[in-house]
Order: C-alpha cells, then structure tokens, then sequence
C-alpha cells in the first residue's frame, strides 16, 4: 500500500538510477586496501558563438564580464573568448601540473573543438591517458525536447568525432552542462559507453539498472569543482583549495566507516587553468601524489573496478 | 559575407607556438586599464541604467558620476606614487565634457583605449553605417582633444560589438581589440582586409567591477588575484620562454572608493617589486608584438591548420 499517489507527470526517481545508501550496502573495496580512488577530468570544451538551427542551448551558464551568466547579446565575445582560454592557454596549463606531480588526467574534448581547433586534439591524445567524450559544444546541450533520434546523432556525431580526430577509443562521457533528457543514460549505453560522468550522485561508482544496464555513473562532484565552486558559489580560490584538502581528508577517514570513496575531480582549463587559480590544483595534486592512502587513476578505470 | 566571431580566433595551443618576448629581457608585460567612464543620466531610448529602478536612476548615476569628481583623483595619486603607465578605457565623451579629467590623462601620457561614447551606448546591432561613423567620430574626438592622436585600440562599450567591429576597426587604423580575453598573449584576429588587428589579454578576472561589485570579494581579494596571477606568469615563463600579459582593470568608482586606496597601492608597489615585469601599455605591448611575433605566430598557425586539413 502506498499514501502518496504521485503525479502522473513527475519522474520521481532517476531512471537506472538504483536506489543504495550508505551503511545498507556492502562497501565498496579498492586495490591494495587504498582508502580513496581520486579521478582527474579536464575539461577542454568550445563554445560555438552562434549554434546551428535547431540545436538547444543552456538557459544559464557561467562565463564572460563576470556579472551576466544568461545568453550574451549577440556581438559580446566576453564568454566566448573565455571559455576560448581554455583551449588555447588553459588546459596545457593543467596538463603540465599533472605531469609534474604524476598525476593520470582524462581529458574531455567536443566535436566543435576538435573540427575547428587545430592541433587540438592530437596534442591531447599525446598527453592524456584518457579521452572522454563531451557532446557537440560547451554550449550546445542534449534537451528532453530532442526525438531519441536527434540525441542519438547528438552522442554518435561527437564520439565518432573525437575518436577520429584523436585516433583514440572513447568509453566515458560528460554532458555539457552536465544536461541531460529521461533517455540520456539508456542511450550512452546504447552507443557503447561503459562510463558516464554527469551525475554528482554518489561517493562511490554507481552501476546503473534497468535499460542503462551496463553503464557506470562516475560521480564527478559539484562542491569539489572549479567552475561551481569559483563562478557559481563564487568561492575565494584559497577558500576553494581548503574545500578540497578537507574533502580528501575527511573521506580518507570515512572510508573506514563506510568503505573505500570516490573522488572525481572536475575541473575546466578555462577556469582552473587561469594563472590566478593554478597554484590550486599545483598542490593539491601534489599533496594527492604523495597521499599513501589515495589511488589516482583514470574514470574509465574506476567504472572498470 | 563577415567573418563569424569563432571564425577571427586564429587557434594555436600555446606549448607549440613560436616564442614571444618583451623589450630588455623582460618577461610578463603588465598594463594598467583604469576604465574611466560617463553613464548617461537618461540614456539613448529609455531604459533602466542597472535593471535596478526605472529611469533616471540616480544612485547608479552619482555613484559613477562620483568616481570622476573624487575617486579618480584619489586613484591617480596611487598611480602618480608608483609611476605606472596607463591604458584608459575611456568613455570618448569625457575628452569633450570633462576637461579636467582628460588634461589630468594628458599630462601623465595616458594612453587611449576607445570604450565608446557613453556607457550606456553599446554597439549591439548597429548599421554598419553608424558604426563606421562611430569610429570616425571616436579618432576625430581623439585628435580634437588629445594632442592630434589617433587611438589605437578598443574595449567596446559595456563589452559589446557587432559582426563587422573587427573590420571597421582596422578600416579606422585601429590595431588592438581588448574584448578577446581568451589568452595570455596577444594574438592574431582574422579581418576581411589585409589590415592587422590583434586581441590584447583584457581581464574580468583582475578586474574591481567583477570581484568586487558583482561578486562583492573584499578589497584584499584584488591583491590576492593579482598576486597569484603574476607569480604564476613570472614562473610560467621563465619556464618555457614564452612572454606573457597580464591586465589590472580599474574602475575609479570602484577601486578610487577611500577604502580602496590601500589596496591598489598594494598592488601597484607589487609591480614595480620585481625586474622581470614590463610595466607598460597596451598599445605598445601589442605594437612590439605586431613587429616581432605577429607574423612568425600567424604563419605557424597556419602550417598548423593546414596539416590538419591534409591529414583529416
């Protein structure tokens, strides 16, 4: 028997998403009896000024003269030049922190980017040690407006254009925006992917159920990312670096309550990769390198554990 | 058929570019962009100033209005004090209707940057015809008012512009265009004639109206930012050689505020602490790279571009 008689159109739980807590399911165990599995993703998205006819943007995002974050008029290169940072300066930046402190990174490129950005892509597929892929456009979003067709071309045009212009396989995903339709999940899968990383769900991997049977959801959080924390909540960047040293800390120390966690670090070359900002992630991947209870590894290698 | 905005960006990722340097060894250039502006008090068809009341708005007015009665010159004693070369963006009507201010601009050298008429008269959709006009009247100001010189250089008013910006600004002998912030380097922008534009690194991250009045940072977050960003450039490119820029945008009714003073000061005796930085204007940052690096980076970009378009 149940009290509550939901509305017919309200989608009360996520689909595929199952439902475990904390203390009620068996723990999650990593290699070597580690404590925390950390994941870097790096995001180097474009942003395409004026979207083709048709596609879907995002109501709001972050970017440009700092006070606006709804759609620019037309003529104000402020967030497209921004977020241009990112692929110019910013994620080779980011890039180079990593190598230094020995850090695995995935990076998330999109087809507008790796089309019209040359060298883009085969400089990120030398230097990463995982590609995922990130949909058409920083700016150009999966709908729940969309037919399945449409979103299925949106998910096979991007991953046949990063896997040809990287020549490299593809098996995780990150939506721009981090958007997504009902179908979205049950599609990824569809298309051959065994990871996802829109969904800041969980502190651990999460195997999806039902039609997504198959694929992972690698929660890459909200608080612990850059363009959330610095732009959205508008964070101090010293305040932003303590965050994340007492995030490691405390799920460190978690970990022997409840089993091994999951920290998926999300971070954008035009945000962190700002020089203002990159000391940041300088010590904070420093500290994680030396940290004898963490394990840096790639996501895909996390939705493989 | 103009060029569409994605289409000026002239892509190379920085590890792979030639090498930029700056005069005597220098290696991050610094230039200092006081934004010294006029809001009309009822501005061209109406309109809310702020989104804030109706118009006329009067404490969005005399708030602005004040930072060219008294903050300016507060700010100016900073910039008197430690010697700094200045790159105003500048409100054009301020030349004709605000003499003491712009003879204060004058006797220090201050360089002008456009940042059109009026603060509150953005470029968004305007004919081509007006715009051009636009252009014809902001150099005409210049030259009237400020010792026959022609400006080299844009920020668009209120960070706006049209499809054809670009180009008219190159057809009016412009050479630099500050609202590209996607680098740390100047960097080649595609016009429709054989004349060179380049962006020049502007910043709405060391910038007081972002940090202080829209994300409302306190005073010593500016000293932070621009700190950490200098350091990291100053590393970065004793590293791989490459020369940087680095912007300190100011606005005198935010940054001229007296509670202000100290920290600016902080920041201007920051930049005259260390050899290593090229304290000057963006007009002669972006003319040094246009004699030096202009054609040598837009060249390998293009045997870049080119490599790609044979393999793909």
């Amino acid at each position: 028997m149940t009290l509550i008689q939901h509305p017919d159109d309200a989608t009360v739980f996520a689909p595929g998403l199952p439902r475990t807590f904390d203390t009620h399911r068996a723990p999650w165990a990593l290699p070597d009896g580690k404590k925390l599995a950390v994941s870097v993703l790096l995001h180097a998205p474009s942003y395409q000024d004026v979207p083709p006819a048709g596609s879907f943007k995002p109501i709001t995002m972050q970017g440009g003269v700092g006070r606006d974050t709804s759609e620019p008029k037309h003529g104000q290169l402020a967030r497209l030049s921004q977020w241009d940072f990112g692929l110019t300066v910013g994620i080779w930046r980011l890039l180079g922190i990593a190598e230094k402190a020995g850090v695995p990174v995935a990076v998330a490129l999109d087809s507008f980017g790796v089309r019209t950005m040359p060298g883009l892509a085969d400089l990120v597929a030398e230097r990463a040690q995982e590609i995922v892929v990130r949909g058409s456009a920083a700016n150009i979003v999966i709908d729940e407006a969309m037919t399945a067709e449409q979103e299925r071309e949106y998910i096979t045009e991007a991953r046949s254009s990063v896997e040809a212009a990287t020549g490299r396989t593809a098996t995780g995903w990150f939506s721009p925006e981090r958007a997504n339709s009902l179908r979205t999940p049950e599609l990824l899968r569809g298309a051959g992917f065994d990871w996802f990383g829109d969904w800041p769900v969980d502190e651990r991997p999460v195997a999806l159920d039902g039609a997504a049977t198959g694929l992972t959801a690698v929660p890459f959080g909200l608080e612990t990312e850059d363009m959330f924390s610095l732009y959205t909540r508008s964070l101090a960047f010293p305040d932003y670096e303590r965050l994340l040293d007492e995030t490691i800390e405390q799920l460190v120390a978690d970990a022997d309550i409840v089993g091994a966690r999951f920290l998926g670090l999300s971070w954008f070359g035009w945000v962190l990769g700002q020089a203002c900002f990159a000391d940041v992630a300088e010590r904070t991947l420093q500290k994680l390198a030396a940290h004898p209870d963490v394990i840096l590894v790639t996501p895909g290698q996390v939705a493989a554990l | 058929m103009t060029i569409q905005n994605n289409d000026r960006l002239v892509y190379e990722a920085m590890p792979t570019r030639p090498l930029v340097t700056w005069p005597e060894g220098k290696t991050v250039a610094v230039w200092h962009a006081p934004n010294v502006e006029h809001y009309d008090y009822v501005a061209p068809g109406g309109g809310s100033p702020q989104g804030r009341t109706r118009y006329p708005d009067p404490q969005h007015y005399m708030h602005r209005d004040n930072g060219n009665r008294t903050a300016f010159w507060r700010l100016l004693r900073a910039v008197d004090k430690y010697e700094i070369p200045s790159t105003v963006s500048l409100s054009l009507s301020v030349l004709e209707e605000i003499p003491e201010v712009r003879d204060a601009m004058a006797e220090r050298d201050w360089e002008i940057m456009s940042h059109g008429i009026s603060n509150l008269r953005p470029l968004y959709d305007m004919p081509y015809d007006d715009e051009d006009r636009f252009y014809e009247l902001s150099q005409k100001l210049s030259e009237t008012y400020y010792g026959g010189k022609r400006i080299k250089g844009m920020l668009g008013p209120k960070i706006s512009g049209t499809d054809n910006t670009s180009d008219l600004m190159v057809k009016h002998g412009m050479t630099y265009h500050a609202d590209w912030i996607h680098d740390e380097q100047p960097r080649p922008i595609r016009t429709e004639g054989a004349g060179k534009l380049v962006s020049i690194p502007y910043s709405y991250m060391l910038n007081d109206v972002p940090l202080l009045l829209a994300k409302h940072y306190p005073g010593s977050y500016f000293v932070a930012m621009a700190k950490a960003q200098i350091d990291r450039l100053l590393r970065d490119a004793d590293e791989d050689g490459q020369g940087r820029v680095a912007c300190i945008a100011t606005h005198p009714f935010v940054t001229g505020q007296p509670y202000m003073q100290r920290y600016i000061e902080e920041i201007f005796d920051y930049l005259r602490s260390d050899d290593r930085l090229w304290v000057t204007t963006a007009g002669d940052i972006s003319d040094h790279y246009l004699e030096n690096s202009y054609d040598e980076q837009l060249a390998h970009a293009e045997v870049i571009a080119a490599a790609r378009e044979a393999s793909a």
